[in-house]
């Protein structure tokens, strides 16, 4: 258990010290800047063939943890709480909410795990939120030892 | 022994191998006319990669010889990918036909992208109206899969899965001319574009406030899996020219739901305009649909929430909008709730540039939210649902007769749907009327509205939202000729059976002897009586007499016909009538 700590510690503060500060996973939909009168409907596409690779890939894509398979398991929990992060906010508010819910499902928390896990994460929102500045890392992060912290949920959650 | 071998080898291949005769004729099937998307003898695909003939001479026969040609000799593209595992439905389309001459490959890469696909179920998904944005303004359609191993529940598997969309890539450096004359002759490219169904929830439901409309394509496990090697297939070789018009996001949906079942012919792609709401519905008559669900836009959620609060809790909610005193004292959920989405969607649309008051507004909003243990209020729109749900809209094109004052009239309105029409199927927060032409047939009576769009947004006292029209019309009485461009912007408001509006603008008036710019004000209502009857007023007042117009109408509405009572004022002339509107 110590040793997982340690792992995604190590790997989150990397993450954190990332050349441009910056998310690793780019700017969610909504700072994306578009033309007004540019559809989404036809918004400039990306390949789409690069997506999936890309969705699973580009998290971690600069730390040294990207190999270890802890960290590739994360990638897609940190890609999510990025693009969602005021609607995985809203629902930790409220204790409740089918963002939350697949925020949970990704961190491996399900069944009688997911109702403890956002009881949990509800009575930590200060700390995972500060100020609601945009901090994904920041937030995978701090719900990573909520989950530890809690043996129920660490057994619960990491059995898969 | 090796005698024998030699003999069976000879028979296996010889009992195999294909005919000339077997080849041609497959090359003319509809299947694989439509793996090529041929349309007029022609393949709507402009990139050369899709191709394995070269372009001066390409046409189905050759390019199926071409394709048997290399995936029998297991030929390479440039990027030294075998062509069977680039042209993935290709090659499940002749194992199908042909399984002995085409077993399938083990394709690592196509393994490795489906695996991450996770794909469940498919849906057709429809984003509702947008009429902000010409390119939306009529909606939007693409497919989305379901996550298959993540997600504890139907919302969660939705939200984990991935949206494949037809898309136009177009280039933010060009201006909304350059755009608009792109999009309408093709001057973009069309592209599948596949990403995570929760970005695209993100940009319709929250930053464009549409509503989501998502229904289950009953597909067999072959079709699902055609389904998905096309997909493969179309993300690494296929380009389209996108037109807004006829060859759209719906157009190309079509196209590969044709490749799946050949069978069935789409009347809506033979249409001057193929709109994304008559192509749902061409989809939920033919394909087998299961059951429809509904996501609704944030403004959706937070008025139906609002609209809930008693009078006391409508005045917390606007105190703890204002004063960090009030919120930090607050613990009634019900009204933390709708701030909590109030801000969010605020949050949005200043895209994260809040001040520092309103961010601290929202952060203490949320945390004391948190504070507070008490189960959320669900929230039903099945009323909403059972009313509004695309696949029940009237069609796109009507024809109306009226009689009365000794005079007869007859119309013909291309699309799509007005203030006047029956609202089943539609969202009373968008009204696109299009060519519409009435003509009378006893007197000199023309009447042309080239475009009229009428945006109605609900204003609610915290969620201020303006409605706007835009209008360009041609008459012609006796000799008078008259052409008028609206552009107005207001107010509206929608109850229970009833809306409302109220604009003011500018009309450019012209006639043969004069140009004017005037002030109109543009007074609508609503009410909507049980079974069907209802009745609906437009008035546009002008300080030009002869530009004033209203039309009062009494109606009964029907799926596809309505009865209907009309007054009618233009030109200063009067005409009330009996009539009936047919829609086809």
């Amino acid at each position: 258990m110590r040793l997982i700590i340690i792992i995604l510690s190590f790997c989150f503060s990397m993450n954190l010290f990332a050349a441009d500060g910056s998310s690793g996973c780019g700017p969610g939909w909504y700072v994306t800047s578009k033309n007004s009168l540019l559809s989404s409907a036809i918004r400039g596409t990306t390949n789409a063939i690069l997506v999936p690779t890309v969705t699973l890939g580009m998290t971690f894509g600069t730390s040294k943890c990207s190999k270890h398979s802890i960290v590739k398991k994360e990638m897609e929990n940190l890609k999510y709480a990025t693009e969602n992060y005021f609607e995985i906010a809203a629902d930790i508010a409220k204790g409740d909410g089918v963002y939350l819910n697949a925020y949970s499902d990704l961190m491996g928390c399900k069944d009688k795990a997911q109702i403890k896990f956002k009881s949990s994460v509800q009575n930590k929102f200060n700390s995972l939120f500060k100020n609601l500045d945009v901090n994904p890392e920041h937030l995978v992060e701090e719900t990573y030892k909520i989950i530890l912290r809690d043996k129920e949920l660490t057994q619960s959650c990491f059995s898969a | 022994m090796f005698f024998c071998i030699i003999i069976f080898i000879f028979f296996s291949q010889s009992s195999y191998s294909l005919s000339k005769k077997e080849v041609r004729t497959f090359s003319n099937s509809k299947v694989w006319n439509n793996l090529l998307y041929i349309e007029n003898d022609k393949s709507l695909v402009t990139s050369d990669r899709f191709f394995l003939s070269s372009s001066q001479k390409r046409n189905p026969l050759i390019e199926l010889e071409k394709t048997i040609i290399s995936f029998r000799e297991d030929l390479k593209n440039e990027d030294g990918h075998d062509y069977s595992c680039v042209f993935t439905a290709r090659a499940y389309v002749l194992y199908q036909k042909w399984p002995h001459e085409f077993p399938l490959k083990n394709c690592k890469q196509y393994n490795e992208w489906k695996e991450r696909l996770d794909a469940g179920n498919v849906f057709l998904v429809y984003s509702s109206v947008y009429p902000n944005n010409p390119a939306s303004m009529f909606g939007h359609t693409f497919f989305r899969v379901d996550r298959n191993t993540k997600g504890s529940g139907q919302s969660e598997k939705a939200i984990l899965g991935y949206s494949l969309a037809f898309q136009a890539r177009t280039s933010n450096e060009d201006n909304p001319f350059i755009y608009t004359f792109k999009g309408l002759f093709g001057g973009y490219p069309a592209f599948l574009d596949i990403k995570p169904h929760y970005i695209d929830l993100g940009v319709y439901n929250n930053l464009e406030s549409r509503d989501i409309w998502e229904y289950p394509l009953a597909f067999s496990e072959n079709e699902k899996e055609l389904f998905l090697r096309l997909m493969w297939e179309m993300s690494l070789t296929t380009s389209f020219d996108y037109y807004f018009f006829n060859k759209n996001c719906s157009t190309f949906l079509l196209k590969a739901l044709a490749i799946i079942r050949p069978d069935l012919a789409f009347e809506s792609l033979e249409d001057i305009f193929v709109v994304p709401q008559e192509t749902l519905k061409e989809v939920v008559k033919k394909f087998s649909v299961g059951d429809m669900s509904f996501r609704p836009s944030i403004k959706r959620k937070i008025s139906k929430q609002y609209l809930s609060l008693s009078r006391e809790q409508k005045e917390n909610f606007s105190m703890s909008l204002l004063n960090l005193e009030d919120i930090n004292k607050n613990n009634d959920v019900e009204v933390l709730n709708v701030l909590v989405d109030y801000w969010k969607l605020k949050n949005y649309k200043e895209k994260l540039a809040l001040n520092h008051t309103e961010k601290k507004l929202m952060f203490n909003t949320f945390l004391q939210r948190s504070k507070l243990k008490s189960q959320n209020k669900e929230f039903h729109y099945d009323h909403f649902i059972d009313k509004v749900r695309p696949d029940l809209g009237h069609h796109l094109s009507r024809v109306s007769t009226r009689f009365g004052e000794g005079e007869s009239r007859v119309s013909y309105r291309y699309g799509f749907h007005d203030f006047f029409d029956s609202p089943i199927g539609y969202d009373s927060s968008s009204y696109i009327r299009f060519l519409d032409a009435e003509v009378s047939l006893n007197k000199n009576y023309i009447d042309m509205t080239v475009a009229d769009i009428l945006s109605l947004q609900d204003y609610l006292w915290h969620l201020p939202q303006f409605s706007w029209r835009g209008q360009l019309n041609f008459s012609k009485r006796d000799e008078d000729k008259k052409g008028s461009l609206n552009a107005l912007g207001g107010v509206s408001h929608l109850m229970q059976s009833s809306q409302i509006f109220a604009l003011v603008g500018t009309s450019l008036l012209r006639d043969e002897k004069m140009n004017l710019i005037i002030p109109i004000a543009n007074l609508g209502y609503k009410y909507e009586f049980s079974d069907g009857y209802m009745i609906v007023l437009d008035y546009i007042y002008s300080s030009e007499k002869t530009n004033r117009n209203y039309k009062l109408e009494l109606k009964k509405t029907l799926k596809d016909i309505n009865y209907l009572i009309t007054v009618k004022e233009k030109h200063l002339s009067s005409f009330v009538s009996i009539g009936a509107e047919l829609y086809f």
